[in-house]
């Protein structure tokens, strides 16, 4: 960051050389930044929301150990069904009513309680340590897959923003193909694909989303390649050439540090974009699969059963929560970032 | 201009070929003895996946051969067939490929078109109101508005309308595109399409609208600082005049451009509302086909999209040559 | 570099309690004015009388400021000046000294929220047609429309009845020609629109007869331009046009806000040439902003200096060149580059910078950079004094005796 300042800095202070009044207040640009980005009411928000679903997640399940993420309530339930049949005897009516108790083994679908916070899903697993546990994975891959992305869009991006030329129209070409890619649909195949080769259940949302990583970097490179080219074409740019600097210094202290503002604004807001792919790919149960819990996958339930989309709120509901709350957490602080960097392209 | 047509047309189908190489190439990957299981799985499941199918699919997709020259020949062969819009023979319905996306295709287009044109409709005033009135009370709503629009998981949020207005409220049917118990004809059976899509089409419209309203805004507030705004007012124009004709007709090229390379997408069908909802769309169809492993059609209903993507694109490029006098057809 | 890091240890900038007081100071400001220029208001209440019937413009202890994050910046801080009938009167001073955001004032195209007019008033006498209740042109049994004066204070005028000024009574050129037409429109459109809107009952052929007759009195031939689109013509032929379309409604005031900054120097001849030419042909005074002495010289029959949101000296052109009375002014002349400069020495400049324009010294803003101070200048900011009858000087250096003792 502060590499960054230094060189934002620069013309303003060429000509300040003589203090103009001893009156002037200056401010580094990391504090105007920090500043700025905690004026907004939504972006403190967004922070609050994406580090209390960060300590949910990754800190909760050290806390609260009473119940396992496969562990299913096996305490037993007992369920009772009421069955009534009408006779008609002489003209006379007479209703039976019948109660069989049957005992089932795994306490499922049980309401939140002290035992369970949030209650019980159709399997008998507990809904709150789940919720912990999928926001673990939701997290984690989205994570990595924006790491990936901005890795593979920096390099890629830079090569192709630097050296121009048939390797910057290659690049260019491979990101249009790319982009041409549908999204969901071609998970379809890499999932059938997965399931070809038995992928453990627990590993498989991580190598899907490292397939999404390979058609998702275009975004990011397309903006570093943008935003060198136009760096390119800077006075300072051309002094460093004229005084002879290495491509590398060019390239790491002024380039990158100009670019970085735009690419953490891009990283946040794609994390918000990654966490609702995962969700959707496990809601489509092609992510995450049972008996491993992720927020898209606990909605899905209520696909196997209407019963629960109306009467057991508690099973679904609280994952769609989690899931709003990270991905609006995580815009609101790309856009407050976004604001906070660039004042000049509010919102 | 015609040059230029010619170009893109040309540079278009250099993409599909990228395209149709990617997508060759995951189906490769697939075991042959994988599809094999499937197919089994398929035929067990009630269906009928006639020999000739299968080998047809074999031909098609040169499958077997795995030597080089046995991959590059199949994906030629594949090729070939892509190119007279062969996309082969779907395993679970028994017949072409082609066929079945036609089929599909015209209710998640009517859904899509109907959500569309309302996102527009809300999007574009809201949009600008916030934009005119930028940092006021209104401002502050859309802009809160465009947010949550955004983060909403079309599942969730999709079930969640489900839940309430027709399973609590029952104010509309709960799934499908037609009640079975009736047979409707005429002005009854549109109104009972109405009553089914009601919710889908909301839940699309307002998962939508937001970044739309954002693109909106975003274009107005560009539009209203630059100097040509500021010579309008000089000239002594009203605000409303200043708005509506000098800054509205500029807004509207980044809009109509969009609008245009919209369109092929409308036909794709959205996978998760459909599946939510259950229409039979194209989407839901895909998803379907997935989950049974008719390799064909999902390979097909690829390729598809990506044909309809490449042709937005081309529409969009073509449509801002149009809109905007600064660009000239080349 | 080496400031930001020293910087850091001590508590030189704005405390996030400051932070918080200015921005509520601001909102609050920022609203009070928003309301006032929204508000309705009867017509008798931004009319007003001229102080000298020979002028046209008369700006008063006029104050515009921008409410930033740092604090109130006093972009226009008490100027007065006039603009007699059928004169050029040309304002000079750096940049940033407040020159433009007047003629923005006087034309109303301050961007608020953050930018408001706080005080002051800028009355100007208006020719314009009778109009009724509803405010259309009221016209005689033989179609022939009535025409009055009358004065109206525009600093005082909410924002919705503010086109009764522009385009019709003054208009502006501006500094970017390149940006300053609408792209997506013919020229033909955008010069044809400013005689529909300030014309009654105007057809489309009298708008075109009109703009073909503009562009021609700007040296443009009609016919290759008419259809164009801006984009497809030169900066220069594009400034020409916006002063074509400034003189369709043949306005009282136009005024100039640096035409020629943003063209290379053949093109500044021309388009100089050409304000000069029009200045004879039409009927109506000219307000030039510009940082160029000599473009002053050449046009100008009155000069007003600005320095740091005030002006420092006013006069006419042969006073302000031939006896230059400020210490500011005198600098401006003598860094003036002239071609018989072979003597060895370099170029004068004015030493320092303007003083920071949140934190505005009370003593005279000249003072650090000023070659002649004396020890009154540590004391109040200096009034106008009257040097001839229609020279002005803001200096404690001829401060009367009995005045300033």
């Amino acid at each position: 960051m502060d590499e960054l300042n230094n060189v934002q800095a620069e013309p303003e202070v060429v000509d300040t050389e003589v203090p103009l009044d001893k009156n002037v207040r200056l401010m580094s640009p990391t504090r105007m930044v920090v500043r700025r980005f905690f004026r907004s009411k939504l972006s403190i928000l967004g922070l609050i929301m994406v580090i209390s679903l960060f300590l949910f997640s990754f800190v909760g399940p050290l806390i609260y150990t009473e119940w396992g993420e496969i562990e299913l309530d096996e305490s037993g339930k007992t369920e009772y069904a009421i069955s009534e049949t009408t006779y008609t005897v002489g003209g006379q009516e007479y209703t039976v009513r019948q109660t069989t108790e049957k005992y089932l083994k795994d306490n499922f679908l049980a309401p939140a309680s002290a035992e369970h916070l949030l209650g019980t899903d159709n399997e008998g697993y507990d809904i709150f340590v789940r919720l912990m546990y999928g926001g673990r994975i939701s997290l984690t891959v989205s994570f990595i897959a924006v790491f990936l992305i901005t890795i593979l869009g920096v390099i890629l991006g830079g090569i192709a923003g630097y050296f121009g030329g048939w390797i910057d129209n290659l690049i260019m070409r491979v990101c249009d193909v790319l982009m041409c890619l549908p999204g969901v649909p071609i998970l379809l195949i890499i999932s059938t694909i997965l399931d070809a080769s038995d992928i453990d259940a627990k590993y498989r949302i991580y190598l899907l989303m490292i397939y999404l990583t390979f058609i998702s970097w275009t975004g990011t490179a397309r903006l570093v390649r943008g935003q060198i080219l136009s760096l390119r074409e800077q006075e300072y740019m051309v002094a460093a050439e004229a005084m002879g600097y290495s491509t590398s210094r060019k390239i790491f202290k002024h380039l990158i540090p100009n670019v970085m503002p735009q690419l953490i604004v891009q990283m946040s807001l794609s994390l918000g974009s990654m966490i609702l792919y995962e969700a959707t790919l496990s809601y489509l149960n092609l992510g995450v699969k049972a008996p491993y819990a992720a927020w898209g996958s606990m909605i899905n339930i209520i696909s196997t059963n209407q019963d629960i989309l109306q009467n057991h709120l508690n099973v679904w509901v609280p994952a769609g929560v989690c899931i709003v709350i990270a991905v609006l957490g995580f815009n609101f602080v790309g856009d407050g970032l976004r604001d906070a960097l660039d004042p000049k392209a509010r919102r | 201009m015609f040059k230029y047509i010619a170009k893109r047309i040309a540079y278009s189908i250099l993409i599909l070929l990228g395209v149709s190489m990617i997508i060759y190439f995951l189906i490769r990957l697939m075991p042959v003895d994988f599809i094999q299981d499937k197919i089994n799985a398929i035929n067990q499941g009630g269906a009928t996946v006639s020999e000739e199918t299968v080998n047809a699919m074999y031909e098609m997709y040169g499958l077997g051969d795995n030597s080089f020259s046995g991959i590059l020949s199949g994906y030629f062969t594949w090729l070939g067939a892509l190119a007279q819009f062969d996309l082969g023979t779907s395993f679970v319905y028994g017949i072409p490929v082609a066929q079945v996306i036609v089929e599909h295709m015209g209710i998640s287009f009517a859904i899509a078109l109907i959500a569309t044109i309302f996102e527009f409709m809300i999007a574009i005033p809201l949009g600008i109101t916030a934009a005119t009135h930028q940092y006021s009370f209104r401002d502050y709503v859309v802009t809160v508005l465009v947010m949550i629009g955004i983060s909403l998981p079309s599942f969730f949020f999709g079930q969640m309308l489900k839940s309430v207005f027709a399973l609590k409220l029952g104010w509309f049917p709960v799934s499908g595109l037609v009640d079975a118990t009736a047979s409707y004809t005429g002005i009854q059976l549109l109104w009972d399409y109405a009553r089914h899509c009601f919710i889908p089409i909301l839940t699309i419209v307002i998962l939508s609208v937001g970044a739309r309203m954002r693109m909106t805004r975003a274009n107005m507030l560009e539009v209203l600082n630059s100097d040509y705004i500021r010579t309008a007012r000089a000239k002594g124009l009203k605000e409303k005049v200043v708005i509506n004709k000098h800054a509205f007709r500029n807004t509207l090229i980044p809009l109509v451009t969009s609008m245009a390379g919209l369109l092929p997408s409308l036909f794709s069908g959205a996978i998760i509302t459909e599946q939510v909802f259950d229409l039979p769309g194209i989407g839901n169809i895909a998803l379907d086909a997935m989950n049974r492993g008719d390799i064909p059609f999902i390979m097909g209903y690829n390729m598809f999209l990506a044909m309809l993507s490449v042709l937005g694109v081309l529409l969009a490029d073509l449509m801002y040559g149009i809109v905007d006098p600064r660009v000239k057809l080349e | 570099m080496s400031i930001f890091k020293k910087e850091k240890g001590s508590r030189n900038y704005l405390t996030n309690k400051e932070i918080k007081e200015i921005a509520k100071a601001n909102a609050r400001e920022m609203k009070r004015l928003e309301a006032y220029k929204n508000r309705k208001a009867e017509e008798s209440e931004f009319l007003s009388q001229m102080k000298n019937p020979e002028n046209i413009l008369e700006i008063e202890d006029l104050h515009t400021s921008f409410f930033t994050e740092q604090g109130v910046v006093k972009a226009v801080n008490g100027v007065s000046y006039d603009v007699p009938k059928n004169a050029v009167v040309g304002v000079v001073g750096e940049s940033g000294c407040g020159k433009s955001v007047t003629s923005m004032s006087v034309m109303r195209l301050i961007q608020g929220p953050t930018g408001q007019i706080v005080d002051g008033s800028i009355r100007f006498k208006a020719y314009d047609y009778k109009r009724d209740e509803k405010g259309n042109p009221i016209s005689d049994a033989s179609g022939e429309y009535e025409m009055e004066e009358k004065v109206y204070d525009i600093a005082k005028m909410p924002i919705h009845e503010i086109h009764r000024i522009r385009g019709k009574q003054i208009a502006m050129i501006f500094q970017e020609p390149m940006t300053s037409l609408n792209p997506v429109f013919t020229i033909g459109e955008q010069l044809d629109e400013v005689t529909f809107i300030h014309t009654p009952g105007a057809t489309k052929e009298m708008a075109k007869a009109k703009s073909e007759e503009m562009l021609r009195l700007v040296g443009i031939i009609p016919e290759n331009v008419y259809g164009a689109f801006p984009h497809e013509l030169s900066g220069g032929m594009r400034q020409r046009v916006m002063i074509a379309m400034a003189l369709a409604a043949e306005p009282r005031l136009i005024i100039a806000d640096e035409p020629t900054t943003a063209l290379d120097v053949t093109i500044q001849a021309q388009i100089l040439d050409l304000l000069q030419d029009i200045k004879n042909k039409i009927d109506g005074s000219i307000l030039l902003i510009t940082h160029d002495l000599g473009v002053i010289a050449e046009m100008a029959d009155y000069v007003v200096v600005m320095y740091a949101g005030k002006v420092i000296e006013k006069g006419t052109v042969y006073e302000i060149f031939q006896d230059p009375k400020h210490p500011y002014t005198i600098g401006l002349q003598k860094s003036k580059p002239t071609m018989n400069l072979d003597d060895g020495t370099d170029l004068y400049n004015i030493p320092g910078n303007v003083p920071n324009p949140i934190n505005m010294p009370n003593y005279c803003y000249f003072k650090e950079r000023c070659a002649m101070c004396t020890k009154k200048c540590s004391g109040d900011y200096p009034g106008m004094v009257q040097v001839s009858p229609t020279h002005f000087v803001a200096c404690h250096l001829y401060d009367e005796e009995n005045t300033n003792g």
